[in-house]
């Protein structure tokens, strides 16, 4: 029991958020190649990257609040292994299969943004402490439509149980029936984990933002935290609207890695091709077009379970 | 053998560059960009080497220590094309590099990575002494007390005073601090003391103004005598194109950036003008599909006579169509038309500013089939009119007024779009 229920669950999320983020960061920088129409990205960069920044000295700023600056890292890593563990590989393996699945995804990305601004606020300097306020300031954007958006998904499953919503889609992927619903999930992923155009905490104007005086093992840490916490977006997102492990032929764990690689793909070629968005800009679009679609999402969704 | 094995990894990494970048070395830091080993840092606190590109004036050996100091252990200096302005007692860690090549200097960055991670070349040491600028030492016998609570210098810096917010008179707190010369985001040379409410700037006073720049010696050449205009439109675009490669950076448009900057690598020799056609089309699809020209509207907007004093494409995106190659018969033939926007914004910048790289490149492949030639006494370039008379100007004055009210990294792209330096001859610009 104590294999299967507690040592099995967290080996395969810890795996699961190393390999995730290994594989995140090799698709990253083969897009960054592609788009540039030059360079090279082999498979060992990634190993490269992180055995060099092992080896930098870990700075540290005058004064700053030493605890949060510490624990955030491991606090969003750990906020990640959270959400994934509702993640159903198949129907018989759930790390934690909760009754209510989608309000812990929803609660993650509320203490991610708590964890992020501690992140920005403890350093005590100038940019980290700008990058966190804008990033908390925009936080609400996103994740109000994030909210709505697994409401709508929940309702065909009749329940808040990741694994039931995958269940709900054996005759049909959310991503047909609702289809509003992802495109709106991949813009709060991107704005969760501050990738691409919705980079607000951790952007090149403001010197890398809430890194911009990390360095060495605590940059390595904080970067496998931040991609951790993307794999484990795409994971939720792949089980929500692509019907998770669920397919022909092949287990489902193979369904559910190949489906998340491919929403992994789509947000990072995006994240590559897209420009950087203002702040302001975003809050215009996520309240006057974004909360207002997430609406419509979800009386769509509502309507389709009383027809 | 793991300590061995992981050294052995770490040496295959780019290399983390932060690039201190002088005076008119902007050619020199477009070409750093395409170095393939090297990967550029934003902070100082992510590089091993600090890159010194061009002379850096001794005014700022100060700020140039900081940053120094601020480089994570094991680092190294390295100068380029530039006069060290520090030194170590060990003077093995000198590293002058004159290297015009690519692939040289990035042989020698990566040379002294790996000698920094094997501990063959010693870390540069601190060159500031790593003690509080004014201690707080307080009134009172444990260190408390003093003017610490409404205002003062606690940790010698000042405590942030209340001030009213320039969009809605709201009382919040004010944050002051200067910014540049070596803030990648801003020009090399200009150095800003800005004062923030959150992140909205309150006020923005020029403390010190950007570098001046030198143009390539064909728009010279194209007032005294007749030049190709093949040469010249390419060198235009080429100019152009460094100015888009930057904003494109600053928008998280890392890879678009680089075709950006290969191609104007691309447009220095007429021999790989054609390629530089090709890789222009592939550039511009992608920038007119990612959304990159649709951004940016009502930021930035410059009044009327600011667009007359910069000239250029920044004029052109205003309305205004002055053009000095209207008119001219050798330009007509060839098809030109001035092309305008109307906004005069940063979106409109930044679509005039495709839009005349576009043009300059069609012009530059139908010259070199005609051979045309063109001479006059009023030249464009990015910077503005060029006369035997007058040189561009410097602009950055203008900055105070425009940027208050705007958004940290609105400014931040306002300044970008903005050819803001003044432009001398090559040997003033060397001094």
């Amino acid at each position: 029991m104590i294999w299967t229920e507690l040592a099995a669950p967290l080996l395969v999320i810890l795996c699961t958020l190393l390999v995730g983020s290994y594989l995140l960061e090799y698709i990253h920088g083969k897009a960054g190649t592609w788009l540039a129409g030059g360079g090279s990205y082999g498979f060992l960069m990634v190993f490269h990257r992180v055995t060099f920044k092992l080896h930098q000295q870990r700075i540290s700023t005058e004064h700053p609040d030493s605890l949060n600056r510490l624990l955030a890292p491991a606090l969003l890593l750990g906020l990640a292994a959270m959400g994934l563990s509702v993640v159903p590989w198949s129907r018989n393996f759930v790390p934690a299969d909760i009754a209510t699945g989608i309000v812990l995804w929803g609660a993650v990305e509320v203490l991610a943004t708590v964890v992020i601004f501690l992140y920005g606020w403890s350093a005590n300097a100038h940019f980290p402490l700008l990058a966190g306020y804008r990033y908390v300031s925009l936080g609400l954007s996103y994740m109000l439509v994030s909210m709505f958006v697994l409401i709508g998904v929940a309702l065909p499953a009749e329940s808040l149980r990741i694994s039931a919503v995958v269940e709900s889609q054996r005759e049909v992927w959310n991503i047909i029936r609702q289809p509003l619903g992802l495109p709106l999930f991949l813009i709060v992923g991107l704005g969760l984990t501050f990738w691409g155009p919705l980079n607000f905490a951790s952007p090149k104007e403001l010197a890398s933002g809430v890194s911009s005086d990390t360095s060495g093992p605590a940059y390595v840490m904080w970067e496998l935290a931040r991609r951790s916490m993307l794999v484990a977006f795409a994971f939720i997102a792949a089980s929500a609207f692509l019907g998770g492990w669920l397919g022909p032929v092949l287990p489902g764990p193979v369904w559910l890695i190949l489906k998340t690689t491919a929403v992994l793909t789509v947000l990072l070629v995006v994240g590559r091709l897209l420009p950087k968005i203002s702040p302001d800009g975003f809050l215009t679009l996520a309240w006057v077009i974004l909360l207002p679609l997430a609406f419509v999402d979800l009386i769509w969704a509502g309507v389709l379970a009383l027809w | 053998m793991a300590v061995g094995l992981a050294q052995a990894m770490a040496k295959r990494a780019p290399v983390a560059v932060f690039a201190a970048v002088g005076r008119d070395s902007d050619a020199l830091f477009a070409q750093l960009l395409l170095v393939p080993e090297v990967e550029l840092v934003t902070s100082p606190r992510q590089a091993s080497i600090l890159l010194v590109v061009g002379n850096i004036p001794r005014t700022f050996v100060e700020q140039l220590e900081t940053v120094h100091d601020q480089l994570p252990h094991p680092r190294g200096t390295v100068w380029w094309h530039a006069t060290p302005l520090f030194s170590f007692r060990d003077q093995a860690l000198e590293a002058v590099a004159t290297t015009a090549q690519q692939a040289a200097l990035g042989q020698l960055l990566r040379e002294i990575q790996a000698r920094l991670l094997s501990g063959t070349r010693e870390s540069e040491p601190d060159l500031k002494s790593d003690v509080p600028p004014a201690p707080w030492p307080g009134k009172g016998d444990h260190g408390q007390g003093g003017e610490g609570m409404m205002g003062g210098m606690p940790y010698g810096r000042p405590m942030a005073m209340m001030g009213p917010d320039l969009r809605d008179g709201l009382q919040l707190d004010e944050w002051s601090f200067s910014v540049g010369p070596f803030y990648h985001a801003l020009p090399p040379g200009l150095v800003a003391h800005v004062t923030l409410q959150g992140d909205v700037i309150q006020q923005w006073k020029i403390h010190s103004k950007p570098y001046p720049r030198s143009l390539r010696s064909v728009f010279m050449e194209a007032l005294v005598a007749p030049v190709a205009i093949a040469e010249l439109e390419a060198a235009r675009a080429h100019d152009h194109l460094l100015l888009l490669a930057r904003m494109l950076q600053l928008e998280e448009l890392e890879s678009l950036g680089y075709r950006a900057l290969a191609l104007a690598a691309q447009l220095i020799s007429p021999s790989t003008y054609e390629e530089a056609i090709k890789s222009g089309a592939v550039l511009f699809r992608l920038l007119r599909v990612n959304g990159f020209l649709f951004l940016g509207g009502g930021i930035g907007r410059i009044s009327a006579r600011q667009a007359m004093d910069f000239g250029g494409f920044v004029a052109r995106a205003l309305g205004a169509s002055e053009d000095f190659r209207n008119g001219n018969d050798a330009y007509r033939k060839l098809g030109f038309a001035p092309v305008c926007q109307q906004a005069g914004d940063l979106q409109a910048r930044r679509i005039q500013l495709v839009a005349e790289i576009e043009q300059s490149l069609m012009l530059m492949r139908k010259a070199r089939q005609s051979g045309s030639l063109f001479t006059a006494d009023r030249i464009e370039t990015l910077y503005g009119p060029l006369t035997a008379d007058q040189m561009p100007l410097d602009k950055s004055d203008l900055l105070e007024s425009l940027l208050a009210g705007h958004e940290w990294g609105d400014a931040v792209a306002v300044i970008g779009s903005l050819p803001i330096v003044a432009v001398v001859e090559q040997k003033e610009s060397a001094a």
